[in-house]
């Protein structure tokens, strides 16, 4: 967490200037230096890339070259079947847009509160905000499957079985949202929020027109970080969901993994058809996550 | 920063709190129309409309979509088919026991303690002669209902690459009648495999199952209760585990799938292994995706005992949800049964039936799979009764409020295999994991 001790747009700014004067400060002994750095970059790069690649290409395989050797990295054929296959096999674009729904309101309700509970730990001084902090943190110390049972009597007794509001709601605060906001806002001096004050700033106005705009690298990355985790959901909306017509994008793909056989062309197939939206989200957004490393070791 | 704190929490107190009211409204407001969304979670069809439940993979499920399009046609009742994930299915059922909104009709794994007095009798079906659904795998309480009919039956069976076996000039046995035993089998899969430089003479899917039915052709009868319930194995089942112990040398068998969950099935289609011990299932998958090589069924060994493990592939079971819903249910699954249209769901889904004296007519185009379906369909008559112990012994299990949620046998093999415990230990500890989970 020692990445976000200084303010986010000054590092920004500064980022940006370093980069500009490094050609004309450029020289080979800066040169030596980073030509093994970015060949291990590279090589990490590879590393990481290759079995997605591999994966990407065998989704385009016919059954029977999976497994036949030589293996190859190409496909000799390239079919489409196996995405035809897992495409007709459910009914998953209204998947799609089920899985749609509920990521894009749940990410905007999780930052939302995040934004708000991380904003009230970090600047609001009681002793009862340090105990719900600590309520917040112990969530994160039980494993989901533990909760599970309980959280199910609890969301089925509120009657949101089988509705989208029964996988929306338990979904919104996450411990990691808060600690993310709660440690970006420490950060913010509280002279900022004196002088806003002695301008004649209200609370929530505070909130609203400082806070929240200082805070969007955190709100962007937690909004990637939200949507990746509903939309990799299986079990919770399984348990829950019971219309077909409700079913998430996860359920359609572990659907074709059977009791004792596999059929691979068709979950390959599958698989990269529900990796894609996932992407598309990270390219768009992927400028504004600043540091990776926020992520490490943490859960939703 | 704490006097900045302190001093902005005093504030909240007084004139805050007034703006954060319309903000708390909003949020309730937000989390009653969630609740809103919430339908009533009223359980159950009507006469004219039911949920079934299945889990299977693509094309594999055509068989039912046929017969509900045609029940619809024929009844007028619409039957909404859902097909649940495997992984999860139990769990999805026992949370759909809670939530009191099971399905009508479900084709499920296994029973259930916490949901199973709330099946409907079945026993109008399978005691109806003209079906002549085989009453050994029926799922029977104390008092004679009957709770589960299967939709149709697996058995473990053994698969060859035939193009090694032609390559290396060894023969098979031709009929199960003329079968070889375990250890000519293994002899002979070996010689294939030195002589055509194969990497493994056999994968061995990495299932108690698959276990099971190989003990069974050996003589023992694997971890078996006595009448006090308490669970034991005999000699030859020691003598035939150690056996199988024995052959994971990362020569005859790759260590990896026991140990490390290796995929045997995709292992075998790589074409650089001799043989293949799964079963049935395995025959609609292999006949599209198995191109580069030939793969023929062969009969399942028998050191001296002839058999294997069957089971029910899904069992058919209907909830009593309501009086109109469970009559409608059960007139759906005895329309099911009728010969004319569970022979119809057999061909198209490529099942094995539970009822006798059909004659299916698969539809697969690949010569093997039709010579495979025709081999099991010979065998199963011929097996010896412990090859359905497994599957009645696990009904009994739950109608007393137990189940084995786990079978200890992959773990503890896995262990065994690894050098980390002999195989004696091994045994050990299953048989008292399945004393804990289900003996007495």
């Amino acid at each position: 967490m020692t990445t976000t001790d200084t303010p986010r747009p000054v590092d920004a700014d500064s980022a940006r200037t370093v980069s500009k004067k490094r050609p004309r400060k450029g020289n080979s002994g800066e040169l030596r230096r980073a030509v093994p750095a970015t060949t291990l970059l590279w090589i990490l790069a590879a590393l990481y890339g290759l079995p997605v690649l591999w994966f990407v290409l065998s989704s385009f395989k016919p059954a029977g070259d999976l497994f036949s050797l030589p293996l190859t990295v190409l496909p000799h054929d390239p079919t489409l079947s196996g995405y035809k296959a897992a495409w007709d096999s459910a009914n998953f674009s209204q998947y799609f847009i089920n899985t749609a729904i509920v990521c894009v309101i749940t990410t905007i309700l999780t930052v939302g509160v995040s934004c708000c509970t991380g904003y009230a730990l970090a600047k609001y001084n009681n002793r009862w905000l340090k105990f719900f902090f600590i309520c917040i943190l112990a969530t994160t110390m039980l494993p989901s499957e533990v909760m599970l049972a309980p959280e199910f009597l609890v969301v089925r007794d509120l009657g949101l079985y089988n509705s989208f509001g029964g996988i929306i709601l338990p979904a919104v605060l996450t411990a990691t949202g808060c600690f993310m906001f709660r440690q970006f806002f420490l950060t913010v001096p509280d002279e900022l929020v004196e002088a806003a004050r002695i301008d004649g700033a209200r609370e929530l106005s505070i909130f609203m027109r400082i806070m929240v705009p200082i805070s969007r690298p955190i709100m962007l990355t937690l909004a990637i970080l939200s949507f990746q985790w509903r939309w990799n959901d299986y079990i919770w909306p399984l348990l829950m969901l019971n219309d077909p017509n409700k079913f998430t994008v996860q359920i359609g793909i572990q659907s074709l993994v059977g009791a004792q056989n596999i059929n691979w062309s068709v979950l390959l197939g599958g698989s990269v058809i529900s990796m894609i939206p996932l992407i598309l989200i990270f390219l768009v957004f992927q400028r504004y996550v600043m540091s990776a490393d926020i992520n490490a070791g943490l859960k939703d | 920063m704490t006097t900045v704190g302190v001093r902005r929490s005093r504030r909240l107190g007084r004139g805050g709190m007034r703006r954060l009211v319309p903000l708390a409204a909003v949020a309730t407001a937000g989390a009653l129309l969630l609740s809103a969304c919430g339908s009533g979670s009223g359980s159950g069809g009507n006469a004219k409309s039911l949920t079934f439940w299945i889990s299977t993979v693509p094309g594999q499920d055509a068989g039912w979509k046929k017969l509900v399009a045609q029940y619809k046609k024929e009844a007028g009742v619409t039957v909404k088919l859902v097909n649940i994930p495997y992984d999860g299915y139990p769990t999805k059922l026992h949370n759909a026991a809670q939530a009191n909104s099971l399905p009508d009709v479900a084709d499920v794994p296994a029973l259930d303690p916490i949901w199973s007095s709330k099946l409907i009798d079945l026993s109008s079906i399978a005691n109806n002669k003209s079906y002549n659904i085989n009453a050994n795998f029926l799922a029977k309480d104390s008092s004679g209902k009957v709770l589960a009919i299967p939709s149709d039956v697996t058995a473990s069976g053994l698969f060859i690459n035939k193009t090694l076996f032609k390559k290396a000039g060894v023969d098979v046995p031709a009929s199960p009648d003329k079968t070889w035993t375990w250890t000519d089998f293994i002899a002979a899969a070996d010689k294939v495999r030195e002589k055509t430089g194969a990497k493994y003479s056999l994968t061995f899917d990495q299932s108690p199952s698959r276990l099971r039915a190989m003990v069974y052709e050996m003589g023992g009868k694997y971890v078996h209760a006595d009448s006090s319930g308490k669970f034991s194995v005999d000699a030859a089942t020691k003598k035939a585990v150690k056996y199988f112990v024995g052959l994971n040398d990362d020569k005859t068998m790759p260590k990896s799938v026991w140990t490390s969950g290796a995929d045997p099935s995709a292992m075998f289609q790589s074409g650089d292994v001799v043989a293949y011990w799964s079963g049935v299932w395995q025959v609609p998958a292999f006949a599209d995706s198995i191109k580069k090589f030939d793969w023929a069924s062969v009969p399942t060994p028998a050191q001296p005992v002839q058999a294997s493990d069957v089971n029910s592939g899904g069992m058919m079971v209907g909830f009593n949800n309501n009086g109109a819903a469970a009559t409608a249910a059960q007139k759906f699954m005895s329309w099911v049964y009728e010969p004319k249209n569970y022979t119809e769901l057999v061909e198209t889904s490529g099942f094995l039936p539970v009822e006798g004296g059909l004659n299916p007519k698969y539809p697969f185009k690949s010569a093997a799979a039709q010579a495979a379906f025709k081999l099991y369909n010979e065998e199963i008559p011929l097996y010896a009764p412990i090859s359905g112990y497994f599957n009645g012994a696990q009904t009994n299990w739950v109608l007393k409020g137990k189940s084995l949620t786990e079978d200890p046998t992959k773990t503890e093999l896995g262990k065994a295999i690894n050098g980390q415990q002999s195989v004696d230990k091994a045994l050990q500890n299953i048989v008292d994991g399945y004393n804990q989970a289900v003996g007495g």
